[in-house]
């Protein structure tokens, strides 16, 4: 089975992190989602460097954004992602708890994908990580060069019953503390 | 849809601006947004240059309500030429480069989503034959760009944030 990763999340706030993990269990939309704390770690991960120089090929078919970060911040990752022929094809969503008009115009600038704005209102924020995970995760045709698994075997399972695509398992995997 | 509907959507501000010239489309996308404020926002036109009267504020269109949509959604009728001619017209546009487009395709090989994302479309969605599973794309669709998404500060209605009262 080939090991790829449906969405690579990029965010430092660990409780941003625990819900919009949450969030994405619960629908069952990402069968895996790395998180990584900055840009420096999510550029890392694109070209297989550092800690992640042995993880598996392919690319993320979303990355979530978070714009307000230590080290590299959102706009230079992105600034640098959509400059790359290899990279700009992939959806990036910028997530981010700014709704200042300079940073909206700049995210775009930057041919950022989409712009959600973290809601204080925890209700509000979860319907809108549901909205964005149904859309990005089940509807929008993903980028070349993501890394199609094989699908699970049934009659290996055991069980005898044909298994939902793997995108829809909800099987998280966890690269960062969280 | 009646000639008086659309007319009357024509007239309307958009969050989002459907391109098709197919009114069997239209009606299916219109009647499978979840929110009816989104559909009465939602101004169905039938090629590029309507789109471009349209986001240009001119024409047949030159009383509409100001301000730009808050995505621009390519049906699925309208050739891949043209899809890729206007999504080039509106990045190429100082005014209406930050517009988000989504684009519709039957059967997109890779090459085509590639390019489609390479000239700057924020989103490709693959069309499909069951029309149950059509109407549920367009609602996902119609729920993150017009409702979860914060568009560019150029387009009309309030953002999101300021929508909820923040």
């Amino acid at each position: 089975m080939n090991l790829s990763t449906d969405i690579l999340l990029v965010e430092d706030d660990p409780g941003d992190v625990r819900l919009a993990l949450a969030v994405f269990r619960a629908l069952k939309v990402a069968d895996r989602c790395v998180v990584v704390n900055d840009g420096e770690q999510a550029l890392d991960f694109l070209h297989l460097k550092g800690r992640f120089s042995k993880r598996p090929p392919g690319l993320p078919r979303l990355i979530l954004l978070d714009l307000k970060m230590p080290r590299m911040n959102g706009f230079e990752f992105l600034q640098q992602v959509k400059a790359d022929q290899e990279f700009k094809t992939i959806p990036v969503i910028a997530l981010t708890s700014s709704r200042e008009e300079r940073d909206v115009e700049r995210a775009y600038d930057l041919n950022v994908n989409g712009y959600v704005v973290k809601s204080i209102d925890f209700s509000d924020y979860r319907a809108t990580l549901q909205a964005l995970a149904k859309y990005w995760e089940n509807v929008n045709e993903r980028p070349p060069g993501f890394v199609e698994r094989e699908p699970v075997d049934s009659s290996k399972s055991g069980k005898g019953k044909e298994h939902p695509p793997m995108h829809r398992l909800g099987f998280l995997w966890f690269l960062s503390p969280c | 849809m009646s000639a008086a509907l659309v007319a009357t959507a024509m007239s309307a501000l958009a969050r989002i601006l459907f391109v098709d010239d197919t009114p069997a489309e239209w009606q299916l996308a219109l009647a499978s947004l979840a929110d009816g404020a989104l559909m009465e926002q939602t101004t169905v036109v039938k090629d590029k240059d309507e789109a471009l009267d349209f986001l240009h504020e001119r024409g047949s269109f030159r009383r509409r309500v100001s301000g730009l949509p808050a995505v621009v959604v390519l049906g699925p009728n309208v050739r891949r030429p043209t899809a890729m001619s206007l999504l080039k017209d509106i990045r190429s546009d100082a005014m209406l480069r930050r517009v988000p487009v989504v684009m519709i395709a039957t059967a997109p090989d890779e090459e085509t989503v590639r390019s489609a994302y390479e000239q700057g479309v924020n989103s490709l969605i693959r069309t499909h034959d069951d029309v149950q599973i059509r109407a549920e794309r367009y609602a996902a669709l119609a729920l993150f760009w017009g409702w979860a998404n914060e568009p560019p500060p150029e387009s009309v209605g309030q953002p999101k944030s300021q929508r909820l009262g923040q």
